[in-house]
């Protein structure tokens, strides 16, 4: 249930280099569209947020960002550079109770087996307050494996992903899918939704 | 920056049979339609499956550059493929879960290809429900199948 080592140790190694190639937040008109469906000061978690680029986009937006993330050099990135406010922890100590208008996990769940993921979202759903705001990020595709470099990835098919939503007590409100190149430096298809507790 | 809606639609008389396939790409800024294109196609002998896909990839091959752009659907087929069936196809190197070749490979491939160029946002719709640009697209997909269709030979 704990965070993957092998991916954990990528991440050690390679902060940096996965901190320059993220420098800018990578979701675009996705991270837009998802501050602008939230009031001023709403108070949002990025769950594995990485060196911080979408919380400190979320932030500078007038948001209240608190951060999660399971590798400790990130966390000690995201503070160095952004003075973020993160927790390092692992998604499965998510147990806040209705304190988030908002939660952002854009390509950070792909990390966890796909097993843990109807928890995962269980605590998602617990954590948000009523009509939260859920923005996801994965890659399609089925099964799970690791990438050339040793990271875990789990894969779903975007069905299967309305249905884990729909059972969390989830309402997809939008979906949107395209590729693009990642730290092993190939090219992936991944999925975003916005989601409505 | 524009929003780039594309409603697509495809038609067929008979399956298979002589098929068109529509278009109706809309920019809007803050909901006002800054511009419109329009484009069709048709073929003497496809199905409407074929047309619904070669629908989409038009609408996505027309962008110039990479885009953020939502395509408006009602094919079921289209959906189920997007959303389900195209990540086993991948895997299986573009078999069915039976080992059977895909049915339509070439445009699932094609559509594939176009997707991951764009952030596309799909949007399913029932058909012929009242949707003005779904009916526009269902007219354009028409006029790419006119010229396709059998003479008019009362003879027979």
């Amino acid at each position: 249930m704990s965070a993957d080592a092998a991916t954990l140790a990528v991440y050690a190694s390679r902060a940096q280099d996965y901190a320059d190639l993220n420098a800018d937040s990578q979701a675009g008109g996705s991270l837009d569209r998802f501050v602008g469906a939230l009031p001023p000061g709403a108070r949002v978690l990025d769950l594995g947020c990485g060196p911080g680029a979408d919380a400190v986009a979320m932030r500078e937006a007038g948001l209240a960002v608190d951060a999660m993330d399971a590798s400790g050099e990130m966390v000690r990135l995201a503070r160095r550079l952004h003075g973020l406010n993160v927790r390092c922890a692992g998604f499965e100590t998510l147990d806040d109770v209705a304190a988030y208008d908002a939660v952002w996990a854009s390509f950070s769940l792909l990390h966890a087996p796909k097993s843990d993921m109807p928890d995962l979202l269980m605590r998602i759903r617990r954590a948000l307050r009523p009509s939260g705001l859920f923005g996801l990020g994965l890659k399609t595709g089925i099964g799970e494996s690791r990438d050339s470099l040793g990271r875990f990835y789990a894969f779903y098919a975007i069905n299967e992903l309305e249905q884990l939503l729909a059972a969390a007590d989830f309402t997809v409100q939008d979906m949107r899918t395209g590729a693009s190149s990642g730290l092993d430096g190939t090219v992936a298809p991944w999925v975003r939704i916005t989601a409505r507790a | 920056m524009p929003e780039l809606t594309a409603y697509t639609d495809g038609a067929c008389s008979g399956n298979p049979g002589p098929g068109g396939w529509g278009v109706l790409l809309i920019a809007r800024n803050g909901g006002k339609i800054v511009k419109e294109r329009e484009l069709f196609g048709g073929e003497a002998d496809t199905t409407n499956n074929r047309m619904e896909l070669l629908a989409a990839i038009s609408a996505l091959d027309a962008l110039g550059r990479s885009s953020e752009i939502t395509v408006v659907t009602d094919s079921a087929y289209v959906k189920n493929g997007v959303t389900s069936w195209i990540h086993g196809w991948k895997r299986n190197g573009w078999k069915t879960s039976n080992k059977k070749p895909v049915k339509n490979v070439d445009l699932w491939q094609r559509l594939d290809t176009a997707q991951a160029r764009h952030a596309v946002r799909w949007e399913w719709i029932k058909g012929h429900a009242g949707h003005p640009e779904n009916e526009r697209a269902d007219a354009l997909a028409r006029q790419g199948m006119e010229p396709f269709k059998p003479k008019n030979s009362k003879a027979g």
